[in-house]
């Protein structure tokens, strides 16, 4: 390379920066007579645009407002746990490193040695708790729309008290803990940060849960409690429908109500009453699965509505079950279920019947043991002492070892006695 | 209701940015508002077509955040959050990680109904941005960026240095030696070498 072109080449790079007239008359004539630098002047220019494609080719920020909220908001957490910054990337010295992994290796294993001895003496299981410090990461912060606190409105980007009252207006957005809120309606709610619990006073607001955290989310009306891990959904006072993921559906006394997963909804019985006024009961009748639910969850509805004594909605739901191709262990499981509800309705005969049908259509099945037992205990109950007494001895015979094997046996003793 | 919005100064102004080194939020906002444009495109000059353009803008606004009670005011703002980019950015580059992990490109709804280039020069347009930034990414960074900034960012040799915090020299030997390899480079592939074949005579 000549001179020449040794200065030709500075003239090549300075050229997106900008060459006066004469320094562009120089590197014209030079580039006219010299073929590497034409050459290289040429290969340039080339990726120079499409380094110009790359810069130009970027997508408008997706969303200006939600980057500088989620910057907002990290910073925030920055603050609050210094230690986990992640802007700041050292060089990782290797030895250091090392030293580190060993050190933290250690302290795991006696860490994990000490809980486990800790737990076993306990007898119980050692739960995260989500309170303390844990709370400290349920940041609140307003990213989008008009959020009210108490008379106060609040601009974007502001973080929220741990324990707030807000009013949602259309098309509000917050981020409280690990999960986005938006209301496309006003909406009231509460939020507690202590317990990741996000209360809905009035309106709907459809709520994403971001599973990376693995830590749990409420979502709570006046008559249900909705926990997730990691999901979409939609909630109002009454209904709650499930975009992505599973949420399980609680009574406020925590008893499930149901388990939702993608595309289904679960809707509170209509009480007559608006749900804002009315009287809440303690714990809501059997739920109305509002789309398609499968055999499985009819199962689940009829075992819950058995279980709160509404027999109708039980044998509803296994009405419905027995049109949807249940499978073996399901039909047995129906024919049990209405057993039940027939011995709860105190029609010990149809109960007996059931049962029996169960025994003898599906006799390799485990659940035909508890059927049986069931059939014989039926029996004796409808007073049909002689009948009962074969089916117990039936019993004994089949399932000598079997689980009912002393109650079968102190009945038949008992009928002995009683003869 | 009472709006705890106050009357924000215009961004760039000095009373807004003492507003953000006091860390207003609102003042943050509207500033970031107006610079997320040039930034975006510097960092995508810089990385190339890749999936964490959004995150290194997002890491360059915290790092900013934080850095802003230290902003004395000696350089124009935009070549501070300049620097903190760039810095951001070499950061991204001496990651390990980096190195095994491929983008997905996302390819904007308007760039499939173009009127403009057949579907297939598109493609090919694209395919030689992402054999560019494969080339650059052989370029070790700390001579990588000067030349990007220099050459395809067209910003002053000085300023350049100054973005980088090193001298004038030292600059114009890093972007020499990222030029000659980068140049070598491209005459040996075949997708970049055709661009420049078109054009012979």
């Amino acid at each position: 390379m000549s001179w020449a072109c040794w200065r030709m080449a500075r003239l090549i790079d300075r050229r997106a920066a900008g060459l006066s007239e004469a320094e562009r008359l120089l590197l014209e004539q030079h580039v006219a007579t010299c073929s590497a630098c034409r050459e290289q002047s040429t290969l340039l220019n080339h990726l120079a645009e499409l380094s110009d494609r790359a810069a130009l080719d970027v997508h408008p920020a997706a969303s200006s407002d939600r980057l500088i909220a989620r910057a907002l908001a990290r910073a925030d957490r920055r603050r609050l746990f210094p230690e986990s910054s992640t802007v700041v990337r050292a060089r990782p010295r290797f030895a250091q490193l090392a030293a580190a992994c060993a050190v933290l290796l250690v302290l795991g294993v006696v860490c994990g040695s000490a809980l486990s001895r800790f737990a076993r003496t306990r007898g119980t299981s050692v739960a995260p708790v989500a309170s303390g410090a844990g709370s400290r990461q349920n940041v609140a912060t307003v990213l989008a729309g008009s959020v009210f606190l108490g008379e106060r409105e609040l601009t974007r980007g502001s973080r929220l008290p741990e324990q707030s009252e807000l009013a949602l207006a259309e098309a509000s957005e917050i981020a409280v803990a690990h999960a986005h809120v938006r209301s496309d309606a006003p909406a009231q709610v509460s939020w507690d940060g202590a317990h990741a619990l996000l209360e809905l006073r009035r309106g709907a607001v459809d709520v994403s849960v971001d599973p990376a955290p693995k830590r749990p989310f409420f979502v709570k009306t006046a008559r249900f409690r909705v926990e997730v891990m990691g999901t979409e959904f939609h909630v109002d006072l009454t209904h709650v429908r499930v975009s992505r993921g599973r949420v399980r559906v609680l009574a406020p006394d925590g008893a499930l109500l149901s388990e939702l997963s993608a595309g289904q909804e679960y809707a509170l019985p209509d009480t007559g009453a608006s749900a804002a006024s009315a009287p809440l009961p303690d714990v809501p009748s059997a739920p109305t699965l509002v789309s398609e639910p499968d055999c499985k969850e009819r199962l689940s509805a009829a075992r819950h509505a058995l279980a709160t004594g509404n027999l109708a909605a039980a044998r509803r739901e296994l009405s419905s079950a027995l049109g949807q191709h249940p499978s073996t262990a399901q039909l047995a499981e129906i024919h049990m279920l209405f057993g039940d509800a027939a011995r709860l309705a105190g029609d010990s005969a149809q109960a007996s019947s059931e049962y029996l049908g169960v025994f003898q259509r599906f006799p390799r099945l485990p659940v035909a043991e508890a059927a049986l037992f069931s059939a014989a205990r039926a029996e004796q109950r409808a007073g049909r002492v002689a009948h009962a007494r074969e089916l117990f001895e039936s019993y004994l015979a089949h399932y000598p070892s079997g689980q009912f094997r002393s109650q079968a046996q102190d009945s038949l003793a008992a009928g002995q006695g009683s003869r | 209701m009472e709006s705890v919005a106050l009357e924000c100064p215009l961004p760039g102004s000095t009373a807004s940015l003492d507003a953000c080194r006091r860390g207003d939020r609102q003042a943050l906002d509207a500033f970031f508002r107006a610079e997320i444009p040039a930034l975006q495109r510097l960092i995508a000059r810089l990385i190339g077509p890749s999936g964490d353009l959004d995150e290194l803008l997002e890491l360059t606004l915290i790092a900013a955040m934080d850095a802003f009670p230290r902003y004395r005011g000696e350089a124009s703002p935009q070549r501070w959050l300049t620097r903190i980019a760039v810095n951001i950015v070499y950061q991204e580059f001496r990651r390990p990680e980096r190195r095994r992990r491929v983008a997905l490109e996302l390819v904007p709804s308007d760039a499939l109904i173009d009127q403009g280039p057949l579907p297939d020069r598109t493609f090919e347009g694209r395919s030689r941005v992402r054999r560019l930034y494969q080339l650059l990414d052989k370029i070790p960074p700390k001579k990588r960026i000067p030349f990007v900034l220099h050459v395809f960012e067209g910003r002053p040799i000085d300023e350049v240095a100054a973005i980088v915090g090193a001298s004038v020299v030292a600059t114009k030997s890093r972007i020499f030696w990222a030029r000659r390899g980068l140049l070598a480079r491209a005459r040996r592939d075949p997708s970049l070498r055709e661009l420049f074949d078109q054009e012979a005579p």
